[in-house]
């Protein structure tokens, strides 16, 4: 039987590494598909299992309709990475206005080069302004040298 | 159970193929907790079939459910979206999810399983296909071990293979981390005389309790509850069980590497000299590490694999 599955949806979510479980959001969105929740708890948490405790992973699942799926995990969300980066447990309170924590161009260009794992396509620079944005929106300042962060 | 609301479902119909993996981003990034995306099949319209081998396509008309914590206004985000992607005239459904909608249909999903020759799992509402097989009945529910991963088949597989060299007979069995007791279950079936099981989730220790009767192996099969934290006290003492109660001809653990890594001591205390050890739910990349925790108590070390997943299975020793 060579007929190749035909897929019924693609389901995105974001799980902390070592944390899947049957609970919200897993168990609703993997329930629906009609998906073995426990399979996918054990397997993400066990691939996860090196990363850093409650480092936000996006899970992208492929769901068929015989009830099978397969998974991709991708670089956690740009405002994770700010966020440690600039040493701050929230976001600014009004976005442009006040200046929380600030952040090194050096260090968003790491962060540029994780997040171009996802976006091989995109060239560095494009990243590094879209993250700008996300900084901006986030109310935290870009600074040029380590030092004045 | 009590069925209290967990999600909020919030659906978008008719979205075109091209703009549903952004709406979908989007509203991630607006409180979603979840976002599936869907063919739209208007009652009774032909089905657009995507396959698994055509890399990134998408329907050409999609829904979009998302789902919100009870807590954000799921409704409302959904429709602020659709007006900014030019859809506010498109069907929006939005309803309330009860945990006991998506525990249904965990249940729809289970079938016997074959696990190797002559062994069988089978969900309790199902008939097992081979009476005279070895078959393994469980309630399938949140606990771990309904029988398709792979590391609970190269356990059972391996269990198989000691009943085969009779070292089950007679024998006493400690499955740690037991989930749905899906393996001391087993090893009861396949001729030992006791087991016992324990695990950090009340619920599995109640699914382990579930499953031995649902196998008529309750009286030989005592379940407990065990902190994750190492520091606390090893369960079985805890309990009051005698020290001779507490040692075990085969011990088996199906985890993960990390909490494998730190029971090594308690593993090791449990098996009796020249006992057998099994040890899954790590990947292969992540056996040399475990065997070399294990290895101050254990020798004879193997090493088995599916696909990605290992058993490591090894020999008591008995100088330390």
């Amino acid at each position: 039987m060579s007929k190749p599955k035909t897929v019924a949806a693609t389901i995105r979510l974001v799980i902390n590494a070592g944390q899947a479980k049957p609970s919200p959001p897993v168990g609703p969105a993997l329930g629906q598909a009609g998906l073995k929740i426990m399979d996918f708890c054990k397997d993400f948490n066990a691939k996860t299992a090196t990363f850093k405790d409650d480092v936000p992973v996006p899970v992208v699942i492929t769901a068929f309709t015989d009830k099978t799926f397969t998974y991709v995990m991708k670089t956690p969300p740009a405002s994770y990475f700010i966020k440690k980066a600039a040493g701050m447990s929230g976001g600014s309170q009004k976005p442009g206005h006040q200046h929380v924590a600030s952040i090194s161009l050096k260090h968003l260009h790491e962060i540029a080069a994780v997040k171009q794992q996802d976006l091989r396509l995109v060239p560095l620079e494009s990243i590094c302004k879209s993250l700008m944005g996300t900084c901006r929106s986030m109310g935290v300042r870009v600074v040029a040298r380590p030092e004045d962060a | 159970m009590a069925a209290e609301v967990c999600s909020i479902k919030c659906c978008l119909a008719d979205v075109p193929g091209g703009m549903a993996e952004e709406v979908a981003e989007v509203l991630l990034a607006y409180g979603a907790q979840s976002v599936a995306v869907e063919e739209y099949r208007p009652s009774g319209g032909p089905e657009q079939e995507i396959y698994a081998d055509t890399e990134g396509r998408v329907w050409d008309r999609c829904t979009v459910v998302a789902y919100f914590p009870p807590e954000e206004d799921g409704a409302a985000i959904l429709a602020s979206t659709a007006a900014d992607f030019g859809l506010q005239d498109r069907k929006q459904l939005v309803e309330a999810v009860r945990t006991q909608d998506w525990e249904q249909s965990i249940r729809d999903s289970y079938q016997p399983a074959q696990v190797g020759e002559g062994l069988w799992i089978v969900p309790i509402w199902s008939q097992a296909p081979d009476p005279a097989a070895t078959n393994i009945i469980l309630e399938p529910g949140l606990a771990f071990g309904t029988g398709d991963h792979p590391t609970t088949r190269l356990c059972l597989r391996w269990l198989q293979r000691l009943q085969q060299a009779g070292s089950l007979d007679g024998a006493a069995v400690m499955d740690y981390g037991a989930g749905s007791g899906v393996l001391a279950v087993a090893a009861l079936l396949m001729g030992a005389e006791r087991a016992v099981g324990s695990d950090v989730e009340p619920l599995a220790v109640k699914a382990t309790q579930a499953n031995a009767a649902l196998n008529g192996v309750s009286e030989r099969l005592a379940a407990y509850l065990c902190a994750a934290d190492l520091k606390q006290p090893e369960p079985l003492a805890a309990a009051g069980i005698e020290p001779q109660q507490r040692l075990f001809e085969v011990t088996v653990a199906n985890i993960l590497q990390g909490p494998l890594l730190d029971l090594a001591p308690r593993l090791a205390a449990y098996t009796k000299p020249g006992g057998l050890l099994g040890l899954s739910g790590i990947l292969q990349e992540q056996t040399a590490a475990v065997m070399e925790a294990y290895s101050p108590w254990f020798q004879s070390f193997q090493v088995e694999g599916e696909e990605r997943w290992a058993l490591v299975t090894a020999v008591r020793r008995t100088d330390t």
